[in-house]
């Protein structure tokens, strides 16, 4: 589906006339959210909560029942009971979500899966068409607040270090996709899938699309926005570092690169995580690196360090976190409610500074209630902005396999049993 | 602990040569097949001079060796070593202190008797000399050995029992313990040495042990069950382990005798008459005690009886986990915390009522589930919460009438829940008298070992089987001796 189809079919949605999924709608159209208070927020996203509460208590039994057990009344409920409510997102792997979708829920949506970088069976979620167009407006939103400008519809390229039918299985791509169709922005795919048949993951199956990257290279469209892993980013500056002075000159005529030049509004957005690779560099020193290869300027003209931002967006999660290196942390969209949980005990944890299991709760979202912790730790510090708060991502949580104990009663030829 | 650092093997029979190896920051000396061949060629003179000893003797030598045992414990000689064990084995240091206090019972000549005319029909005797067992007609409980054994590394008794039986029943006993329970493994039996200044027959028993670890890639391994003499071989553990020993035992040309004793489980019965404080103060005891990882530990309970009861039943037996788990702290990394945290949600969400503490160094959890388990759909998204990895974790299941209960039990090996266990080794009852009689004569039919009160569900009596077995019928052969024809 494209981006008009999503809009098309979300409009005509058996549920677009349910009163909460109205008012979701309302809000997330709602562009002056990001100048509201914290407080305004704060007081909005728990009337939210239990509203949402209800109407999934009235469109399946299983969440009214849920309610019930855990001693939630949707009237009263406050974000504290989101620690209870909170599923660990193991919980999505294979056909695990089907479980918490409503039978409501538009059938003609799309499914995206993790990349499997850290399970074998990746997570896997069901979006209805209500889901993907408040994805679009939702995203776009906070993209264009944290990328500190208004992207205009029609103008600029982008190149996406991705392969094109990764659009389909993978949120970030997704994201990233739909939110430049709607604004009319010409998106290259900056890789291609090669032989599918292959066993191993899709990101392992992809070689460079040479073509679309030298089109992107030297187009003097603006802004140019270069979507890839940090890996992505860092290995091409690392290319353009150890290219002898001749490859250097033959790459500069036939591209116009290095240095790339980003343009006017020229922006670095980095997502996806690290892709299994285990030596890349701090964050910090890919920015660094690659600020000697890439140039932007702003909206006048003037020369700056090329603006790097970082996507945090689970499979899970239908809107993204998003920081701009050196400029702001990473911030959620003003609906979605960000909690951290204390890594021992599972209960909400509210101490600034305190790293802790960031868990989600998108109240938008409306084929079920998505209120999750992914296993990453993170922390928060106070900030000035919309949110009143920005987050810091520290880690994925190590998960060890654990040692593989055998009973009767122990671990004979313990060595052979190993770590599984 | 500076020797700590060294597997060497104990073996006081032969001058020995080792192949030197590292594993896990310690250096194994495993004996070469050279040294093992040579100290097999002694084993039979050595097995046959033990057998004429009387068995008496032989207690009295179990019996020193355990006295002294006590003794240096008293004094606090192991201190050092039940340090070393609590980190090595993972269990806490109280538990580790309770472990070393039993080393004296396994040797306790009484317990060993008794366990002996239990298996041998009260004619102990038959193993120094023939036993007329009706006119004319004899018995001899001779060595089946050499016996090797591969043990568990669970803790330090589950090695010495098997070892302590093969070596009393007069075999040449190979014994290979677990990395975990090596130093304490060795630190018993070098008492052997201690009490041989004194005796010819600990001298003798000394003699016919030999310890040494081997890794499970190691040819010397390979050599003692594929190849060498071997008359029994007596391995604890579960797959892929058993697989591959098993195939290695196969191809023995000497067709070694083999017993495994495979991975298994306990199950906790109780009736909601029953449903006491003391009832579930004694499975709080038995969930706490080796964190659940003992052949006989409740890993499942069934309630019998109605709802309500059962979940004041689960609130009694978090009250008893809050006071017993503190005596004996355990630890609980992130990511088992990540695992455990996830599934109490995810059984919650599904259903079940849940009861847990969140106590650093005591998390217990207890899953009620109305009449089926729950737990095996924890098992595909969380695979490490498999049995090995729960600890403190009991689900209890609550069913209406008994006659679900087998089912119960019947259905638990086949659970993904408890992958990895061959089937039920424990029942432990909390039910009325009578209903005893009738649970216990139907839990016949489905496979299990042991049916014994809930209480001491771990202790075992000097008279049991293991698993089924008579462990020292197992380490004999029956001679049998007619002097008079009995005619066609």
């Amino acid at each position: 589906m494209n981006s008009s189809e999503i809009f098309d079919l979300a409009s005509k949605s058996r549920l677009a006339h349910d009163p909460y999924v109205e008012k979701v709608w309302g809000l997330v159209n709602d562009k002056g959210l990001f100048n509201k208070s914290p407080h305004y927020l704060r007081e909005l996203r728990k009337g939210l909560l239990r509203d949402a509460l209800k109407y999934f208590a009235v469109h399946s039994e299983y969440y009214a029942q849920l309610f019930e057990r855990l001693s939630i009344n949707p009237k009263s409920a406050e974000p504290s009971d989101l620690a209870k409510l909170a599923l660990p997102s193991d919980i999505l792997r294979g056909d695990g979500h089907k479980q918490f979708v409503i039978k409501d829920a538009d059938q003609n949506g799309e499914y995206f899966m993790s990349s499997g970088t850290t399970n074998k069976n990746p997570v896997k979620i069901y979006r209805s068409s209500i889901d993907l167009a408040i994805m679009i407006k939702a995203n776009t939103d906070l993209f264009e607040y944290v990328y500190g400008d208004y992207l205009e519809p029609a103008k600029g390229v982008a190149l996406f270090m991705a392969a094109s039918e990764l659009r389909y299985r993978l949120n970030f791509v997704a994201f990233v996709h739909l939110a430049l169709e709607s604004k009319s922005i010409q998106l290259l795919y900056g890789m291609d899938l090669k032989d599918e048949s292959r066993d191993g993951k899709p990101w392992q199956k992809l070689e460079p699309n040479k073509d679309n990257i030298l089109k992107f290279l030297k187009s003097k469209e603006e802004p140019k926005l270069f979507f890839t892993a940090p890996a992505g980013i860092y290995l091409m500056s690392k290319q353009f570092e150890t290219m002898s002075i001749t490859k250097k000159i033959i790459y500069k005529i036939a591209s116009g690169a290095p240095p790339v030049a980003l343009g006017r509004g020229g922006v670095i957005v980095t997502g996806g995580g690290t892709k299994g690779f285990t030596d890349l560099p701090p964050y910090d020193k890919i920015v660094e690196l690659s600020r000697k290869h890439f140039r932007s300027k702003d909206r006048s003209g003037v020369d700056i360090p090329v603006p790097f931002m970082d996507v945090l967006g689970m499979t899970e999660t239908l809107t993204a976190l998003i920081d701009k290196f050196g400029v702001m942390d990473k911030v959620p969209h003003p609906l979605s409610e960000v909690f951290i949980l204390n890594p021992k005990t599972y209960e909400l944890m509210e101490e600034e500074g305190k790293e802790g299991v960031v868990g989600i709760f998108n109240p938008f979202v409306t084929s079920w209630l998505e209120i999750f912790y992914p296993g990453d730790i993170i922390s928060f510090h106070r900030s000035e902005n919309f949110y009143g708060s920005e987050f810091v991502y520290v880690r994925r949580l190590k998960l060890e396999e654990g040692w593989n104990l055998q009973r009767a009663c122990g671990g004979t030829l313990e060595e052979l049993m190993g770590r599984k | 602990m500076d020797e700590t650092a060294c597997l060497n093997p104990f073996c006081e029979i032969e001058e020995y040569e080792v192949d030197r190896k590292e594993q896990i920051g310690l250096i194994i000396n495993e004996l070469k097949e050279k040294s093992l061949s040579k100290v097999l060629e002694k084993s039979k003179g050595l097995q046959s001079k033990l057998s004429r000893i009387p068995i008496h003797e032989r207690l009295e030598v179990l019996d020193k060796v355990g006295k002294l045992w006590t003794e240096k414990l008293d004094r606090g000689e192991y201190n050092k070593l039940k340090s070393f064990l609590a980190k090595s084995t993972g269990y806490n240091t109280q538990l580790m202190e309770l472990e070393l206090s039993f080393v004296a019972f396994v040797l306790n000549k009484e317990n060993i008797r008794k366990n002996l005319e239990y298996s041998f029909s009260k004619q102990i005797e038959g193993l120094h000399r023939f036993i007329e067992v009706e006119n004319q007609e004899s018995y001899r409980f001779v060595p089946a050995g050499p016996v090797v054994i591969i043990s568990s590394g669970n803790s330090l008794i589950p090695p010495l029992i098997p070892t302590v039986l093969s070596i009393t029943t007069g075999n040449f006993t190979i014994l290979k313990p677990s990395i975990s329970n090596y130093f304490g493994v060795v630190e018993v039996c070098r008492l052997f040495k201690e009490a041989s200044i004194e005796s010819e027959t600990a001298k003798l028993m000394m003699d016919a042990l030999t310890i040494s670890y081997f890794t499970h890639d190691s040819d010397n391994l390979r050599y003692i069950l594929g190849k060498a003499p071997i008359g029994v071989i007596n391995f604890w553990g579960g797959e892929p382990a058993r697989t591959y020993v098993s195939k290695l035992v196969s191809e023995n040309p000497n067709h070694p005798r083999l017993l495994i004793n495979g991975p298994l489980t306990g199950v906790a019965v109780i009736d909601e008459s029953y449903s006491d404080e003391n009832t579930a103060e004694n499975l709080a005891l038995n969930m706490v005690l080796y964190d659940q990882q003992l052949c006989s530990s409740p890993t499942r309970a069934i309630f019998i009886g109605g709802w309500r009861d059962a979940n004041k039943f689960a609130e009694k037996v978090g009250v008893a986990l809050n006071r017993i788990g503190k005596e004996y702290p355990s630890s609980t990394n992130e990511s088992s915390i990540y695992t455990l945290q996830s599934v109490r949600r995810i059984l919650q969400l599904s259903g079940s009522t849940v009861y847990a503490s969140n106590e650093a160094e005591n998390m217990w959890t207890l899953i009620v589930s109305k009449g089926e388990s729950a737990l095996e759909n924890v098992v595909e998204p969380f695979p490490t919460f498999n049995i090995h990895n729960r600890r403190r974790f009991i689900e209890i299941i609550v069913i209406e009438g008994y006659n679900q209960l087998y089912q119960l039990v019947d259905e638990l090996p086949i659970n993904e829940a408890y992958s990895g266990v061959d089937k039920v080794q424990t029942v432990g009852l909390a039910l009325p008298d009578d209903k005893m009689e009738e649970v216990s004569e139907k839990l016949t039919s489905y496979g299990v070992y042991r049916i014994v009160p809930i209480q001491d569900m771990s202790i075992r009596s000097a008279l049991e089987p293991y698993d089924g077995v008579n462990l020292a019928s197992f380490f004999t052969n029956t001679i049998y001796l007619r002097k008079k024809p009995i005619g066609w």
